[in-house]
């Protein structure tokens, strides 16, 4: 990632955290394509004009992603001087991140580099030369605090773990160099099939960790749990029970859709945010006119699930289509003279009995999920993920090529590619670094 | 051919380039220029010395044969030279992929020279001077060349002076606790440029090297060692050679012993490497047999190459046993080894530090930075090998003629040739180490294939005026055939039972497949297709049919290769303003700001390749220089 390459970026634009509204931007000789595919408007998108419309997101329902505000300005009319696009969705970190994914998913997308969007607009004119310093000063701060971030936010463990994947990278690469720059004359020669065990298992290292990538924004934004249920299963009561108990922090904020009410506690010193689903009851016909039940965005999104069952509502079926983890609860036990089994836990809202003990099944689900991680790291910038993604993609690449019997040439070509974009976390590994490790590792030379 | 007793005199004292040192660099600058139309001198100490091979008797190798074929197609001698005098030529990495194929040739030594001796002398615009320079004289204040004396006490008066004095300045060769001057075995040093040089405020450094013993044939048993000889139908390296077949002379083939590491390890103090006598530094990969007996003490033996420096020498070169051990420890080790029993030694190996100045002093056209038009070229640039010194002496005897005529210098990207690589890895690195070409240097690596040098360089050789305009034409041919070839390729659908029984893929197809998918599948060797090529293609001569196919084969990753050059190629070229100063920049690391300042690169490309300059580094300095370059302009 150089200030003069031509990929396309993209990058929340607003301040991170919670507002009304958030803008994502891409700046780039792609923007364009890789937006219209997921703009309901996309065909009619027209230069310096607002147009309205819905995301599309390949895993949610279809068409109903988020309402959003598409600007487009073509190049050079624009702050970059690139063509340039804004997307304005409502507030709310978990919106940005879904967008943010489906964006950088696209082939030639990338998160932007620290104060990237600022050099652009400074190389293409738009700012003022008389604010150059300005600038400068502006991305060397920005980029010290991406680096110190880094480090800061997870004890350099990131760090430490690219280090050693970058390290096992450069081994096997090292041996491919070494075969390639000295002939079987002057060293031994390992089989390319040989170099595939260490390789496989960097692809697998690397897919664990992005799966923590989930967590990492939970563990930011608070664990999505919401509280899903039949009508009248007592949902309310208890999501009010929960938070009542609990006056540590509540913040409210919208939700991901206008129809639940999210209110955020802390368990386990990590913020939990509760969803009580209970509210689309006022739009239960209109959800029902239009197809989309809005209980299985929340599910999907969901890091948790408390289902609430109770005597009088039929709920038995919930439990089979949900996979992610879940607390079942039987609610209004005080109703009712024999206990059912099967659940999770039994309460009643009315008498508080079983709260305790929900309260300990949360709180052991939450360290479970804080826990989780690989090698204790746990990704939670887009960035970062973002770089994860692409090296994934290379380092198969670079399998598939060695299965595939390919050239050894071509092989390092992949593997060196993997390696640089890991170098955008650890920083370059220069052909004299691989040098140096060849000739400490090799006896070569005639 | 020139007979011994016979020196040139020269009938002018003013040239437009004078080129000092008579070895692979200096041969191709003086050539060069010569051919370019300027009047060019080249100062020799020894004329009958001129192209002699120091050390291994070979050209070539991996990477190696990548540059002899980059200057071949820019209108050097260098690969002529080697088809006319080689006597075994192999093909190196036959068994990997070929875009690594990597030529190399053994040459007899004597003939080598003889030929450039002939070239040098019969060259129309070229005199020989036999003499040694001594200063390099510049004008009052220090920022132009105005010419060179020797010691005889002429001067020659120049616009353009070309410095290829190879391991000669202030060359001291060491054996065991014996120092003397020399540049060569045999050829005494030159004293004083250096000097002259600092002088003039050019910073300098010492490094060193090795070369190994010479041995009698009559005295080693063969019976005892592993024949290996060269190919049976080698391809030559010069695209205008025709009719090729060269001898097929053998080498010998024996190994060092863990008694022979004894002998070497008691003795180890008498190495001047390892008393720290010798002040310079040595390449880790052409190691001395002390180097490797101690820093691969677990390795139980180590391989030497027995060569014969020209044909039916009585001389051989014992590759892979440099050293500069006292000669008595030499011999006892060597007859330790299989088949040495009773080695003799001609001569003993030595090692010999010189004087070299960090090439960061230059431009990327070779030119120094402080003295205009003086030109650095070969080992005097800190580098190592033949093809490595020929390279940059054709770049510095090409831009030499280009700043008499005030045409902008002739400097190769790293994507274009690995000569390119080689230039700007020289100007732009911090190394101390001496510097040879490796094939992992280039990150376009892809794309700089030894067979394909031709298509990509020619044309500059041409426009240059180094090449004739049959062998363009010639290369411009080629290469229309191999891209119709290509065309072809794409357009030509195969059916799926005549694939499936003249390929005999692992799983039949049931769709026809172009020729091109056919290539590009997994599993599908180029030979395999061969019957299903059409006609015309498949009567090509073998070396094309063999580039089109590894073209057609590999296109998604050359492709590849080509979109990472253009995503990088923005800014590139965009020169900083030579007077710039680093040191206030806040934004950028100081470390970065002190290396910017003592390298001072000429482009942002240079800039970013530094070692300890960063992205951002690179985009504040962008940022700043535009800024600069307005103010500049108001």
């Amino acid at each position: 990632m150089l200030p003069f390459d031509q990929d396309t970026i993209a990058a929340i634009s607003t301040p991170p955290g919670i507002g009304g509204l958030a803008v994502v931007r891409l700046s780039g000789p792609d923007a364009l394509a890789t937006l219209s595919p997921l703009f309901s408007a996309g065909e009619s998108l027209t230069p310096r004009y607002a147009t309205y419309g819905t995301l599309i997101h390949p895993d949610l329902a279809v068409g109903e992603f988020d309402d959003c505000i598409v600007t487009y300005f073509k190049a050079p009319h624009s702050a970059t001087g690139e063509d340039l696009i804004e997307i304005s969705i409502h507030g709310g970190a978990y919106l940005q991140q879904k967008l943010m994914e489906v964006l950088l998913s696209a082939p030639k997308i990338r998160a932007a580099g620290a104060g990237e969007f600022t050099l652009r607009a400074f190389l293409s004119g738009r700012i003022d030369l008389s604010r150059a310093e300005a600038v400068a000063d502006l991305i060397h701060a920005k980029d010290s605090a991406a680096h110190k971030n880094a480090i800061h936010q997870l004890g350099g463990s990131l760090r430490t773990l690219v280090q050693s994947m970058s390290e096992d990278l450069i081994k096997t690469l090292t041996i491919i160099e070494a075969e390639l720059d000295f002939s079987d004359q002057e060293i031994d020669q390992t089989p390319l099939s040989d170099l595939l065990a260490p390789l496989v298992k960097l692809l697998k290292t690397t897919e664990d960790l992005l799966e923590t990538y989930f967590y990492g924004r939970r563990l930011e934004e608070g664990f999505r749990v919401p509280l899903i249920g039949a009508p009248n299963s007592g949902k309310s009561s208890l999501f009010n029970l929960l938070l009542g108990e609990d006056r540590a922090i509540v913040t409210s904020r919208p939700g991901t859709t206008r129809d639940t009410i999210e209110k955020t506690i802390i368990v386990a010193g990590h913020s939990v945010v509760l969803i009580d689903t209970a509210g689309l009851r006022k739009t239960d016909i209109e959800a029902e006119i239009s197809g989309v039940d809005r209980s299985k965005e929340e599910i999907e999104a969901a890091d948790l699930v408390i289902l609430v069952h109770a005597p009088d509502t039929k709920s038995a079926s919930l439990e089979k289509d949900i996979n992610t983890p879940q607390i079942t609860v039987f609610n209004k036990i005080d109703t009712i003279t024999t206990t059912p089994t099967g659940k999770d836990t039994y309460l009643s809202c009315t008498t508080g009995e079983g709260l305790d003990q929900l309260k300990q099944l949360l709180y052991a689900q939450v360290i479970n999920m804080v826990n989780a991680g690989v090698g204790g790291v746990i990704l939670n910038s887009e960035r970062h993920r973002d770089v994860f993604k692409r090296f994934s993609l290379q380092l198969s690449a670079g399998v598939a090529a060695i299965k595939g019997e390919v050239g050894p040439e071509y092989v390092a070509s992949d593997l060196r590619l993997a390696l640089d974009i890991l170098g955008e976390i650890t920083g370059k590994t220069t052909p004299d670094d691989i040098l140096n490790q060849i000739f400490s590792g090799f006896c070569v030379g005639k | 051919m020139l007979e011994n007793s016979a020196k040139p005199t020269v009938s002018r004292e003013s040239y437009d380039v004078i080129v000092v040192g008579g070895g692979h660099a200096g041969i191709e600058a003086a050539l060069a220029a010569s051919r370019m139309g300027k009047e060019t001198l080249l100062i020799t100490m020894e004329i009958q010395a001129l192209g002699r091979a120091s050390c291994n008797p070979a050209i070539g190798g991996l990477a190696k044969g990548h540059l002899v074929r980059e200057i071949d197609a820019l209108g050097g001698e260098m690969a002529k030279a080697t088809d006319a005098t080689g006597i075994q030529f192999k093909m190196l990495n036959r068994s990997k992929g070929r875009a690594v194929w990597s030529p190399r040739a053994q040459i007899d030594k004597i003939a080598y020279s003889a030929y450039m001796v002939e070239t040098l002398s019969s060259q129309p615009l070229l005199d020989l001077y036999e003499d040694e320079a001594v200063r390099v004289i510049a004008n009052p204040d220090k920022t132009a060349v105005t010419g060179v004396s020797v010691r005889g006490g002429k001067e020659f008066n120049c616009h353009s002076l070309i410095l290829t004095n190879g391991t000669f300045l202030n060359g001291l060769i060491h054996i065991g606790d014996k120092q003397f001057s020399a540049g060569r075995v045999g050829e005494p040093a030159s004293i004083g440029i250096t000097e002259s040089l600092a002088e003039l405020g050019l910073e300098t450094g010492r490094l060193k090297t090795g070369t190994p013993p010479r041995i009698k044939r009559e005295s080693v048993d063969f019976s005892k060692t592993t024949l290996q000889t060269g190919d049976e139908n080698p391809e030559p390296f010069s695209f205008s050679t025709t009719d090729f077949s060269p001898p097929n002379e053998a080498c010998y083939i024996t190994n060092t012993n863990p008694e022979t590491h004894t002998i070497i390890n008691q003795s180890i103090d008498l190495s001047p490497l390892f008393s720290g006598v010798i002040q310079g530094v040595g390449p880790r990969y052409c190691p001395s047999i002390e180097d490797k007996v101690v820093r691969f003490s677990d390795k139980s033996s180590h391989q030497l190459f027995l060569e014969p420096e020209w044909s039916d020498a009585d001389q051989l070169y014992v590759n892979g046993f440099s050293s500069s051990l006292p000669e008595e420890v030499q011999l006892a080790s060597l007859r330790s080894v299989p088949g040495l029993e009773k080695v003799k030694f001609i001569r003993p190996g030595y090692a010999i530090e010189y004087d070299y100045f960090p090439p960061s002093q230059l431009k990327a056209s070779l030119e120094t930075k402080k003295v205009s038009g003086l030109f650095f070229a070969g080992q005097i640039n800190g580098t190592s090998g033949y093809e490595e010194a020929a390279g940059q002496g054709l770049v510095a005897g090409i831009n030499a003629c280009r700043t008499i005529d005030n045409s902008p210098p002739f400097v190769l990207k790293r994507d274009e040739a690995y000569l390119g690589v080689l230039i700007d890895d020289l100007i732009t690195k911090d190394t101390d180490e001496p510097y040879r070409m490796f094939t992992s240097r280039a990150e376009h690596r892809l794309l700089l294939r030894y067979d394909n040098a031709h298509f990509r360089l020619t044309v500059k050789g041409f426009d240059l005026g180094l090449v004739s305009k049959d062998f363009y034409d010639g290369v411009k041919e080629d290469h229309r055939l191999a891209q119709l070839a290509e065309v072809e390729f794409e357009a030509t659908y195969i059916k799926p039972s005549l694939i499936n029984s003249t390929v005999k893929p692992q799983i039949p197809v049931t769709e026809s497949q172009s020729l091109s998918n056919l290539l590009r599948r997994p599993h599908v060797p180029i030979e395999s297709i061969k019957p299903l090529l059409p006609d015309w293609v498949q009567n090509l001569k073998p070396s094309l049919l063999t580039l089109i196919a590894t073209n057609t084969k590999y296109r998604g990753y050359i492709e590849r290769e080509k979109l990472q050059v253009e995503r990088l190629s923005k800014h590139q070229e965009l020169v900083i303003p030579s007077d710039i100063d680093y040191i206030p920049m806040n934004a950028i690391s100081f470390e970065a700001r002190q290396k910017l300042q003592r390298i001072r690169p000429e482009t942002i490309g240079q800039a970013s390749r530094i070692s300890g300059v960063s992205p951002a580094d690179v985009s504040i300095l962008l940022i700043l220089i535009k800024k600069h370059v307005s103010r500049e302009t108001i």
